[in-house]
């Protein structure tokens, strides 16, 4: 580890007062540049990722100048509190990307302000924790200077969980006006939930619409795209680093981009990299650097330092 | 330190910080656990599995900790340099970097525990790192847990997964196990499902004969392995189980059945209770 760089073990309680256990890795000098990432791991896993990559990227950004934080959310790594036994591990994905660690998100975000007291907060995630903080990020887009996602997945896992299989294979082989009638209670709901707020109004008609839209495939995450929406209508800068050899780039290709592309209004505000020779996990010790890279130059143009070109490769 | 939360457990406390480790300026990611109540008298070092196994256990690791406090055991269980989040390469560490480390664990937890007796559960490569510090350190008790009976089949393991990623990510084999020993012996390193190995930690396994350490063991022992079903033979490691010095009779060998695999985690079980529930059993009928 470069000297330039200091860790610190803490410990976040979570909502409930249970102990999420974390590491706080900065600049040596504690004021740093004033920046602070949260960084959401893929979901059940741990905070130094799959072969410390997390770790590693943290020390390169703190080298930077940035405090990051990562944590282990409530019943996984080292953290306290449980997760129930039993259940499918792509059941568990689908619920990350449904916000099951939203709130722990939330909670971690609360004792960075306390802590750090940065004057520019980013959201960081990788898979399933990428959509935990677009979803954290929309509920109070005002508070964070941007979003990076890493391997970004646009559709809901499949599980071989039973009871969201047959929910699965029933939304397939349903009949037209049964997807009909299941997309209009979709896009109901979406805008109930935003009554009696003139805040979120407008970017919850166009998740409405985008809901009714038949093109979409079945296990489109609704809840992404209206996070989305929100992130990119509140002017939230977001890096999207999609990795070349993973799945989701291509669902991501086909399902989300000519979406963000159908708004002229939010280019700029989002802009896709895509990592080369880069797997899912990110496993590869080239596609570390790259990563890192688009990272490290990403941020500042995020800050508004460099003219972004939205959806480039 | 830290409540524990579940109600089983709530007789133990928690912290996790940073500890020194064996050279200047290193350092290790710890996690103490520690009986809230009276303590057994006996201190327990985990030393985990290294690399992608260690993090497919994590979770039931730290389970395990919690629960051997809960039974009047203190605990510790460490990363090892360049792992997890303590400090260092995982390139650059190797079997002495990690037997250096369990030393630190055992120094650490004597120091908050004040501990009468020190056992070790090794898991995986862990067993043998287990075996390699009881060489060095009064270990009263080892738990092999799934022990690496042959490092030298491990470490062919290890390129083997390396030549899966190729398959799967290049579309075939560009380079054989010669090959990639060859890269490594040069001073490049492999990916082994994202952790980057190096000649130091591969060499030493090549090298290692775990014989002599069984033999001159001279503690209590017992080997745990895991089934899907009860009932499975074991001979390759009741055949390893022989190969124990006589000094405090054989080690027992133990079959713990779970749906646990190491071949990955598909269904969520956050600890495995059989292996948590023998291993206290079997450390309190020493008291």
């Amino acid at each position: 580890m470069s000297p330039h760089v200091r860790r610190r073990a803490v410990g976040i309680p979570n909502r409930d007062g249970l102990v999420m256990y974390g590491v706080l890795t900065g600049p040596q000098d504690e004021a740093g540049n004033g920046s602070a990432i949260v960084l959401c791991h893929a979901g059940v896993t741990s905070k130094a990722g799959t072969g410390e990559y997390l770790r590693l990227l943290a020390e390169d950004l703190a080298e930077r100048g940035y405090v990051v934080l990562r944590f282990d959310q409530t019943g996984v790594g080292d953290s306290q509190g449980d997760l129930p036994d039993g259940v499918p591990i792509d059941a568990y994905y689908r619920r990350v990307q449904g916000g099951l660690f939203v709130a722990d998100t939330e909670a971690a975000i609360d004792w960075v302000r306390r802590e750090v007291q940065p004057r520019a907060l980013y959201l960081f995630g990788h898979c399933g924790g990428g959509i935990t903080a677009s979803l954290v990020a929309a509920k109070e887009p005002e508070a964070f200077a941007g979003v990076i996602s890493v391997a970004l997945p646009v559709l809901l896992s499949q599980s071989n969980d039973d009871a969201m299989r047959a929910q699965d294979a029933g939304a397939a082989d349903r009949p037209l006006l049964a997807k009909l009638a299941r997309r209009l209670g979709r896009a109901l709901r979406i805008l109930v939930r935003g009554l009696g707020s003139a805040d979120t109004a407008a970017p919850r008609r166009r998740a409405a619409r985008a809901a009714l839209d038949p093109r979409l495939h079945e296990r489109f995450n609704h809840a992404l795209h209206e996070a989305f929406t929100r992130l990119m209508d509140h002017g939230v800068p977001v890096l999207l680093l999609m990795a070349s050899l993973d799945n989701e780039t291509p669902e991501f290709d086909r399902e989300f981009k000519a979406l963000l592309q159908a708004r002229p209004d939010w280019a700029g505000r989002w802009h896709a990299v895509y990592l080369p020779d880069t797997d899912h996990s990110v496993m590869f010790e080239a596609s570390r650097a790259c990563l890192t890279n688009a990272i490290v130059a990403g941020i500042p143009r995020m800050a508004g330092d460099v003219t972004a070109q939205g959806g480039t490769r | 330190l830290g409540e524990n939360v579940r109600t089983v457990r709530a007789t133990a406390r928690e912290e996790c910080r940073f500890i020194d480790g064996a050279r200047d300026g290193d350092f290790l990611y710890a996690r103490f656990h520690l009986p809230r109540k009276e303590s057994s008298g006996t201190g327990v070092v985990i030393a985990p599995p290294v690399g992608h196994e260690r993090l497919r256990c994590y979770r039931e690791l730290v389970s395990l900790a919690r629960s051997l406090a809960s039974a009047g055991h203190p605990a510790i269980f460490a990363d090892y340099r360049g792992e997890g989040e303590s400090s260092g390469c995982y390139a650059e560490t190797d079997l002495a970097s990690r037997v250096e480390d369990v030393e630190t664990m055992a120094r650490e937890l004597e120091s908050v525990a004040s501990c009468e007796k020190l056992a070790i559960v090794g898991v995986r490569l862990g067993a043998v790192l287990a075996l390699l510090a009881a060489k060095r350190v009064e270990v009263s008790a080892l738990a092999l847990v799934e022990p690496v009976t042959s490092p030298s089949v491990y470490a062919r393991d290890l390129l083997r997964a390396n030549m899966i990623l190729q398959r799967q990510y290049q579309g075939g084999i560009r380079r054989n196990a010669a090959a990639l020993k060859a890269a490594l012996q040069a001073g490049e390193t492999v990916s082994v499902y994202g952790f980057h190995l190096g000649w130091p930690l591969l060499g030493a396994l090549e090298e290692l004969d775990p014989l002599p350490l069984q033999k001159s063991f001279a503690g209590r022992a017992l080997i745990l392995h895991f089934e899907h079903r009860s009932g499975r033979a074991r001979p390759d490691l009741e055949g390893w189980r022989q190969e124990f010095g006589r000094a405090a009779g054989r080690p027992g060998l133990a079959e713990i059945v779970t749906p646990f695999s190491w071949a990955g985690k598909n269904v969520w079980i956050a600890g495995i209770e059989p292996l948590e529930r023998k291993i206290a059993e079997w450390l309190g009928e020493d008291r």
